[in-house]
């Protein structure tokens, strides 16, 4: 699927702008310990491995407004894309039907999932599902 | 002091940080954005104390809204910040005074501590055992190959192997420890009616006597061997761990430290509490503050307003005539929040409605519809279908709150008398001119 999502700057994005990418899809919600704590790895991965073509997501299921304050207060370093109402139905249709977060699908570069997280990533399944897919 | 509260239940450390919570109810400006600042910015002396960047975002960490925290408006959390501060700057202000009055040399204290840093001597012996702990190359190679397809899994399954291999290391240290400190046991003097002087266990410079394992309590015919000999064991395993640890001289200082500026002002106050709360002074206060125990009286409340006396006067006689008030409200009122429940204005507190209309339903019956009353928003029609009486509350029933509320009076006197009596220095640009 390809929906059309607004980050918080209020630009539009499609995820086909990051294709031919290792794509972290983490979805959060500002109200989510763990999410809160694993933000803090997607962000060291994120700097650690963006030159070999990793590119994390971000997609908050709350309030744009408290999204753009969560993202400046965490210096998150990676796009932030907010759901808006159809947050639901954007995890259900990346198979999360019951709405945990966190939750974070791997999409290889040709389009694939090889894995998917649900609850925090782990430094364990990083390197034995996205580190062997970076350039 | 005769009331029921103990000293400790007031000022427990677990509740200092929300009594001094209502210190000060201006928040302090902050100047910069947190993130602009070093982790090591001094951003108050407090005496010669400093509270840096790091206490201040602990602090933050570890309250009741830091999951809520990164979600606030900047000038929210610059508000927040700023009262935090001013938590920790009472805090260390209440640790100066303590340190003052010499309360570090309190008999009280000083049992504390020491049962508290024989805890952490244990806990770092332990620690510092588990820690050295190291899960060979090949069990870390098969354990990655096991679950190379649950990657999640993996870190627990280390942590299992370590925790089995620490059990084994901890019986063994322990063993070790009864021979190097030439431990022995009399546990079979463990005996109800034994004298409170047994002695239960030995080792160099040690002798373990019945009275230390039963504290202050007496032996009592009803207490279980078992049990005790459970406390035997455990006080002995202390000892021994305790006396390692301070033999490898384990640094613990920095933790000392904290529980040593937790708990000052805690007894402080604790001190304070019962100078300042009697229950005179309770008595009194009840006395002088005879709204304390009012609880107002709650009334289920219907309305209607109108733009005019003659549509109101219209709408008194038809509802007097046995028209709802309900049905006409619906289709009448005015006032769109009314109108769209029917008039139906729900449970409302005495006191809390506009003066025209608390005035003239004093005196209401319950389903007696009021006179047309009028205020800047028209005309009302108003009656009251349920109520709620108001009470006063008897001295006993609000003693606690009112312990609460004559301890925080206290308290922020005392903190602001503090500040003007040591020094406080902030290093924040725009608080420069706050508070001075």
């Amino acid at each position: 699927m390809d929906a059309r999502l607004t980050d918080i700057h209020g630009k539009v994005h499609t995820l086909s702008e990051w294709k031919g990418k290792v794509i972290m899809l983490n979805f959060f919600a500002t109200w989510c310990a763990p999410c809160q704590a694993e933000i803090r790895d997607l962000k060291k991965w994120h700097k650690a491995h963006k030159t070999e073509g990793l590119q994390v997501i971000g997609v908050g299921l709350d309030d744009p407004h408290k999204l753009s304050n969560f993202a400046n207060s965490l210096e998150i370093p990676y796009p932030v894309l907010t759901s808006g109402t159809a947050g639901s139905a954007i995890m259900a249709a990346w198979g999360n039907a019951l709405g945990e977060v966190p939750y974070t699908v791997i999409i290889a570069p040709d389009g694939s999932i090889p894995y998917v997280q649900r609850g925090t990533f782990s430094e364990a399944a990083l390197n034995r599902f996205v580190v062997p897919l970076l350039k | 002091m005769s009331t029921s509260f103990t000293p400790q239940r007031w000022v427990s450390s677990t509740v200092l940080g929300a009594i001094l919570g209502v210190l000060l109810s201006a928040t302090l400006p902050w100047a910069t954005s947190a993130s602009a600042l070093d982790q090591d910015q001094v951003l108050v002396l407090v005496g010669e104390r400093p509270i840096t960047m790091t206490d201040l975002e602990t602090a933050i960490g570890s309250s009741t809204f830091s999951v809520q925290f990164p979600a606030m408006d900047p000038n929210d959390q610059a508000a927040l910040r700023g009262d935090i501060l001013k938590r920790l700057v009472a805090g260390q202000l209440l640790l100066l005074e303590a340190e003052r009055r010499g309360l570090d040399n309190d008999p009280a204290y000083l049992t504390q501590m020491s049962a508290y840093k024989r805890g952490i001597l244990y806990r770092a012996y332990m620690d510092k055992l588990r820690a050295d702990i190291r899960i060979p190359e090949a069990k870390l190679a098969e354990l990655a190959e096991t679950l190379k397809d649950q990657p999640e899994a993996l870190e627990p399954a280390q942590n299992a192997y370590i925790s089995a291999q620490y059990r084994v290391l901890r019986a063994l240290a322990l063993e070790n420890l009864k021979t190097r400190y030439h431990l022995v046991m009399h546990d079979d003097r463990l005996k109800i009616g034994a004298a409170s002087d047994t002695v239960l266990a030995q080792a160099d410079n040690l002798n373990l006597r019945l009275s230390d394992i039963l504290g202050e309590d007496a032996l009592k015919t009803s207490d279980d061997e078992h049990v005790l000999r459970d406390r035997l064991f455990n006080a002995v395993e202390l000892e021994l761990v305790v006396r390692a640890a301070e033999a490898e001289a384990l640094d613990v200082s920095a933790i000392l430290a904290a529980f040593r500026a937790e708990r000052l002002p805690a007894l402080l106050l604790e001190h304070m509490d019962s100078e300042w709360v009697t229950d005179d002074i309770l008595q009194a206060y009840f006395k002088n503050h005879p709204g304390i125990g009012y609880v107002p009286e709650v009334r289920h409340v219907a309305q209607i307003v109108v733009a005019t006396a003659d549509e109101a006067e219209a709408l008194h006689k038809r509802i007097l005539a046995g028209e709802s008030l309900y049905v006409l409200a619906g289709e009448h009122s005015i006032d769109p929040i009314g109108r769209q429940n029917k008039g139906d204005m729900g449970w409302v507190k005495e006191g809390s409605g506009m003066a025209e209309i608390e005035t003239a339903i004093k005196d209401l019956k319950d389903g007696e519809l009021s006179p047309v009353i009028k205020t800047a928003h028209g005309y009302h029609l108003v009656a009251i279908y349920g109520r709620s009486k108001s009470q006063q509350r008897p001295f006993e029933v609000i003693k606690d709150r009112l312990h609460q509320q004559i301890f925080q009076e206290n308290l922020i006197m005392f903190v602001n008398q503090l500040s003007t009596q040591f020094t406080v220095d902030w290093k924040l640009p725009m608080a420069q001119n706050n508070d001075k």
